[in-house]
């Protein structure tokens, strides 16, 4: 099936992406995470943000960045560095060229996760274009703001299928002066052990990660200031400060074992050795987040899950060699809501949601799931109507049925356009060019 | 009036003894901490557990009764004001910390635990919960969420948002369901996060888990007198220049100072026209060295007198100087509004001049005590209501959020929107963004039964045309646009 391509480069040609074109639509980043969760479907209109790039405001001085959400972080970090300032976020495939916004939509994170937070704590803003190509603003420029919903953070983890990100606003925190790694070889139970004691002084490490036999330890601050915490750190552990390249060497070491994982997995720090000391396989332990991955082999995905499960945490598959395995361990409890707003947000269902497998498909269609809420009766059907619907022609016909639930059927379906780029009306004209679509 | 079934339902949802009709105690719910707006309601629930909340949510699911969540009412947005024939559902019978566990160091508590009390809780870990309002001793983590409160040291730490974990809430058909989770990994798009700061419009927060930080190894606290408010806001803009991240950046202007000298005596100068509060924490070798840097700062802008906190005491002196600040302008003006705003932070000089003068136009004197670090303002309109000032007073507010929009910022950095300023977001959000939110309440709350009217403009309470679109300043700059 030929799916048209397009790569707008501005606000403006991101909504005529949309608004001009019908049917199905896969947003598409840098590819970082293309086989990360459920695997996606087959499209009509593939949107690549990858034009979306560079740096619309940035007052070094106000500590914000306002960004096109294709850019590369590693090319932010680059730009930002300049004045002495960091986006405070390391998800190991930030060096393999991933985008901000795919970040966010993946809910990605990486070691600095225990001092700074995830994307959603650093995200102030976003200009997000619905599914029938309205822009919306949610949040600003300021990095405190309370007014109206935080939009933001329904597009973090949101894959997707909510919307996409034309922009982004970013808070950024000034570059430390110095960074000092400790390390020590150890098993899993001894690394958890150490943080008990780690954490019960102030010692405020920003990263404690456990990569497959040893645990590191990261400070940051000045120079003295870590140099003096690296030796109390030291004597606490037994380990060793690590000169900057053997720091920089354990940090990629870690960033390849958590690109190479099979699955991800979140459960209460405590918890966390007992669930991973069950399969015998390479594994990143984030023991003050809850935070893991495992390479296991395809057939023990689905045992993560469960074993995840048990623990009250939660997994994802991150790798489309699981075979038959479940992309996800637990569901979110509030499914009808996820649902609900995507049918508010997307009613005639055109952005793929497969990365969710079930999840966000009407309760009849989705026999897995317990029938509870009867959601083919939208609730605002009027509303619906009145948008611009399209077909579902994904030619897949299970979605067709699920999606048909949902979407009235609308007078004013447009014909969908597969190899033409939105015609223009203003903005920079969105490239549009074939791709074979499996 | 509730018709009978409703009473009934509701009655039955929570029992006798957790229900308030009477006419008289039900007035003292009739406000918030914005006393400017009053609504007695038909009945208060009071439940006592979580379950009783979904019944009571499903009573008036069912019986088409709007609601309204309240927890202390120290709310300044009008946000936990009643709606007219509706139900208040008070959390503040839920008042359990459940657990402290410090080991996976986190907290479990009922909706209507105050802040103050959660960190008197952990302490004995030697932990602490970061976001601390300055209401902290009464506020509850309930309306912290609604509100996403901050604090002091929300510049360093975060907000409500980057510190609960996860919590149940009551969807507004009375649905129980978990958002977020153990960790900050999620089960698709981040609706903890939209829900909080959703002022109660959502649904109701009730079994919260927050996440418990190690007690910083030093704190140190200074207070510094300036020549001109100008003069402190540049020493603000140079620490962050210098990439020092305080714990807290306080800024009072000489109204202010006065004020809180007459309230609490906590020694600062009565005549300075400006001064900041600057803590730093961390470890001790890092804390040092920038609280050097920091008094260099202070010494290049022209500092006319520098007092470093070197006790417990004398820290918590300087302190409650600012934490009374508010309450204590009543002392030195009949009436007052209380407003919040936000711009960003090489802008304070700025909007401090602009509000200036919008004062002396006003004919109405305006005192400023705010979070510098993050640009946070709270100005604080004086007036006279005996003198007929009132109108003039609150549209001089109301001006002064707005301007916050118009250089950049936000119409409210941690009070909320609440009734207060819904006719006002037309200024920051354009017709599609209230629409997208609009949306999105209405895929919780088809009924539109949650806290209604609140938060985002309706024509009842603004009119039909909710205020003067103005375009915002990033888009007559080229750098955003609306389309
Ligand atoms: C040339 C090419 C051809 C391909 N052909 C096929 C094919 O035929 N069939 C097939 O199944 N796959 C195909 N793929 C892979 C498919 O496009 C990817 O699986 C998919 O786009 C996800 O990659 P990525 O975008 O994960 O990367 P990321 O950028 O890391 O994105 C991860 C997630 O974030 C979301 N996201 C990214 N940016 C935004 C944004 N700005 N706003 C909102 N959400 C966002 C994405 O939708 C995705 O869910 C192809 C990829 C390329 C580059
Ligand atoms: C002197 C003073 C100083 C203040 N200082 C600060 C400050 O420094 N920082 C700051 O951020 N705020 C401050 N505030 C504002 C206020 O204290 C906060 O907004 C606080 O979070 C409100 O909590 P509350 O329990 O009083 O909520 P309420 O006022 O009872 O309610 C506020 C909102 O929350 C909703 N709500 C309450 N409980 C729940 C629940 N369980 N689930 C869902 N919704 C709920 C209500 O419906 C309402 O919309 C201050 C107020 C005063 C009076």
């Amino acid at each position: 099936m030929t799916a048209t391509i397009l790569t707008p480069t501005d606000l403006r040609s991101a909504c005529e992406a949309f608004a001009e074109t019908g049917g199905t639509v896969r947003i598409q980043g840098a590819g970082t995470a293309a086989s990360w969760a459920g695997t996606t479907g087959a499209a009509d209109v593939v949107v690549d943000t990858t034009g979306l790039t560079g740096i619309r405001s940035y007052n070094p001085a106000d500590m914000t960045v306002s960004v096109g959400a294709g850019t590369p972080l590693d090319q932010l970090q680059d730009e930002v560095a300049q004045h002495g300032q960091r986006v405070a976020f390391d998800a190991a495939r930030v060096r393999r060229g991933a985008t901000v916004a795919g970040l966010i939509a993946t809910a990605d994170s990486g070691p600095l996760a225990l001092g700074y937070g995830s994307m959603r704590d650093l995200v102030i803003g976003a200009t997000v274009v619905l599914a029938d190509g309205t822009p919306a603003r949610t949040g600003g420029h300021v990095i405190k703001n309370v007014a109206g919903y935080d939009l933001a953070k329904l597009m973090h983890g949101s894959y997707g299928a909510y919307g996409l990100m034309a922009e982004v606003v970013l808070r950024l925190h000034p570059a430390p002066e110095a960074q000092r790694t400790v390390a020590l070889d150890c098993t899993l139970p001894e690394a958890a052990d150490h943080t008990r004691s780690l954490l019960a002084e102030a010692q405020e490490p920003v990263s404690l990660e456990w990569a497959d036999g040893t645990l590191l330890v990261r400070i940051e601050g000045t120079t003295d200031g870590t140099t003096a915490r690296a030796r109390r750190l030291v004597e606490l552990t037994g380990g060793r400060a690590l000169s900057d390249d053997e720091a920089a060497e354990s940090w990629q070491r870690h960033a390849r074992l958590v690109d190479d994982a099979t699955v991800r997995v979140g459960c209460r720090p405590s918890r966390l050795p007992g669930v991973l000391g069950r399969f015998d396989s390479p594994a990143v332990a984030g023991l003050a987040t809850g935070v893991a991955t495992l390479s296991v082999p395809a057939a023990q995905v689905d045992h993560v899950h469960d074993a995840v499960t048990e623990a009250g945490g939660t997994s994802v598959r991150r790798s489309a060699s699981g075979g038959q395995a479940r992309s996800w361990g637990q569901q979110p409890s509030a499914l009808h809501v996820l649902r609900a707003i995507k049918r508010e947000l997307d009613p005639a269902f055109r952005l793929d949601a497969e990365r969710f497998g079930t999840w966000l498909k009407p309760a009849a269609a989705a026999s897995a799931e317990p029938a509870g809420r009867d959601t083919s009766t939208g609730t605002t059907p009027s509303r619906a109507a009145s948008r611009t619907a399209s077909p579902t022609a994904s030619g897949d016909s299970a979605d067709e049925t699920a999606h048909g639930a949902v979407t009235p059927d609308d007078a004013a379906l447009r014909p969908v356009a597969r190899t033409q780029a939105p015609t223009d009306s203003g903005g920079t004209e969105p490239a549009g060019t074939e791709q074979e679509d499996s | 009036m509730l018709d009978r079934a409703a009473h009934d339902a509701l009655v039955a949802a929570v029992g006798t003894e957790n229900v308030i009709s009477d006419p008289v105690q039900l007035r003292s719910y009739e406000c918030d901490g914005l006393t400017g707006f009053r609504q007695i309601p038909s009945l208060v629930v009071l439940p006592r557990a979580t379950e009783h909340v979904a019944n009571a949510v499903r009573a008036c699911h069912r019986h088409g009764v709007p609601f309204v969540a309240r927890g202390a009412g120290t709310g300044l947005s009008g946000g936990a004001m009643p709606v007219a024939d509706g139900v208040v559902i008070s959390l503040q019978r839920m008042r359990e910390i459940v657990d402290i566990d410090p080991v996976d160091r986190r907290a479990v508590l009922q909706p209507g635990v105050t802040n103050l009390d959660i960190t008197k809780a952990a302490a004995a870990h030697g932990l602490y919960y970061a976001p601390d309002p300055s209401s902290q001793q009464v506020c509850t983590i309930g309306g912290n969420i609604a509100e996403n409160s901050g604090g002091a040291h929300c510049l360093k730490y975060g907000f409500t948002t980057n510190h609960v974990l996860s919590m149940t809430v009551v969807l507004p058909d009375g649905e129980i369901v978990t958002l977020g989770g153990d960790t900050d990994e999620q089960l698709g798009p981040d609706l903890r996060g939209v829900v909080i700061g959703s002022e109660g419009t959502l649904g109701i927060a009730c079994d919260i888990t927050v996440r418990l930080l190690r007690t910083p190894e030093t704190v140190r606290t200074l207070l510094a007198d300036f020549p001109s408010v100008t003069a402190a806001g540049d020493v603000v803009s140079d620490l962050v220049a210098a990439g020092i991240i305080p714990a807290a950046v306080e800024m009072m202007d000489n109204l202010a100072i006065q004020a809180a000298e007459k309230a609490v005596g906590a020694g600062y100068t009565l005549s300075t026209p400006a001064a900041l509060v600057v803590e730093l924490d961390g470890p001790e070798s890092e804390c040092e060295a920038q609280f050097a840097e920091v008094r260099a700062i202070c010494d290049r802008h022209g500092c006319t007198r520098l007092h470093i906190a070197e006790t417990a005491a004398e820290r918590a002196r300087i302190w409650k100087g600012r934490k009374a600040a508010f309450a204590a302008v009543g002392r030195i003006s009949p009436d007052y509004i209380v407003q919040d705003g936000v711009v960003p932070r090489t802008r304070l000089a700025e909007v401090l001049n602009r509000i200036e003068n919008m004062g002396r136009d006003a004919g109405l004197r305006v005192a400023n005590v705010f979070h510098a670090g993050d640009g946070n303002l709270h100005p604080l309109v004086l007036f006279d209501e005996d003198a007929g000032e009132l109108e003039r007073a609150e549209e001089l507010s109301t001006d002064i959020a707005e301007l916050c929009v118009e250089l950049g910022g936000s119409l409210s950095g941690e009070h909320g929107i609440g009734t207060d300023k819904a006719c006002s977001m037309p200024r920051m959000f354009g017709e599609a963004d209230l629409s997208t939110m609009d949306r999105v309440r209405t895929a919780f709350d088809p009924q539109h039964l949650c806290n209604p009217g609140k938060l985002l403009p309706t024509p009842r309470l603004c009119g039909e045309q909710p205020g003067r679109y103005r375009p915002h300043p990033l888009e007559e700059a080229g750098v955003i646009e609306r389309l």
